[in-house]
């Protein structure tokens, strides 16, 4: 199987309610975050600009909220076998999140449906923790295959 | 003092049309390297095209590319919003769902409503809670996206 994917990547046989994801370390760069914030077209001050960041009381600049998401979207496409497709993404951002930090995003299938119109569904559970262990962002991933 | 004027809750039920850039390959490559997520599916194999885009392409391809001058302080752009306090804006919660994956080619056109305004006073700060909704839809006219977007104004 392509390396992408995990090594336990969970199949149609092997997904049920309480499996875990595979769990998904990212450590954004300073020249990362830029290259997320120009692919998204997104340049906001708080991603890039120090002095600025600093200005508003935050020590450092964010990760943009929307690369967490994209975290979260990536922890499931790589846990399960090729052929997902993402249905339905919810995440909030609960705390800020620094660049050059080290993240771990982990999930659960919280829900299973063999039987869905359209294909098996799957609902995972997601949480971005920071090196502190603080919870940075909270995600549901709904997925098909 | 209220945030919310008159003026600014005749906002809520607006909606905004806009378009899309089309999906080519190279928005896909762009996305697959700054997010780092080179999933298979995303990535074109010798002669056959990518499967289908990163999902959370939706969000790059629709948005404007203005000149620097059209920028608001804090490097968001003015779009079509409200005005409310220094007239910045932050990013809140997200839902997006898919009824079908983004792919090559595919052009979209948004339309986002205003749903709601509800002030809130935070530890840091006074602010606005904007709930932003909006349809997505193919060349087709087919719904191919919808997104709930909460946006903080301060």
């Amino acid at each position: 199987m392509n390396k992408y994917y995990s090594e336990t990547a969970l199949s149609a046989e092997r997904i049920a309610v309480g499996a875990r994801l595979m769990p998904l370390v990212k450590s954004p760069t300073r020249v990362g975050v830029v290259l997320f914030c120009a692919a998204i077209r997104n340049f906001h001050r708080l991603h890039y600009d120090l002095p600025y960041t600093q200005a508003q009381n935050i020590r450092d600049v964010i990760v943009p909220g929307f690369l967490m998401g994209n975290w979260c979207v990536e922890a499931v496409t790589r846990s399960l076998m090729p052929g997902a497709e993402i249905r339905r993404l919810k995440f909030k951002n609960t705390r800020m999140a620094f660049v050059e930090d080290s993240f771990r995003i982990e999930g659960t299938v919280v829900a299973y449906d063999a039987g869905a119109e359209g294909g098996p569904l799957a609902r995972c559970d997601l949480t971005v923790t920071d090196s502190a262990g603080e919870v940075v962002t909270t995600g549901t991933v709904d997925v098909t295959w | 003092m209220t945030l919310l004027t008159p003026e600014i809750t005749a906002w809520v039920g607006q909606s905004i049309e806009f378009f899309s850039d089309p999906v080519t390959e190279g928005e896909i490559r762009r996305f697959v390297a700054a997010s780092e997520d080179p999933n298979p599916a995303y990535l074109s194999s010798g002669d056959q095209p990518p499967i289908q885009a990163p999902p959370m392409l939706y969000y790059a391809i629709t948005r404007p590319f203005v000149a620097g001058s059209e920028f608001a302080e804090d490097g968001t752009v003015f779009e079509h919003r409200p005005m409310i306090g220094k007239g910045q804006a932050m990013g809140g919660s997200v839902e997006v769902e898919w009824l079908r994956p983004i792919r090559l080619d595919d052009r979209l056109r948004g339309v986002r409503t205003l749903a709601s305004l509800n002030e809130k006073q935070g530890n840091r700060m006074h602010f606005v809670i904007a709930e932003w909704v909006t349809e997505y839809f193919d060349q087709k006219e087919d719904l191919v996206v919808r997104e709930r977007y909460e946006q903080i104004l301060f």
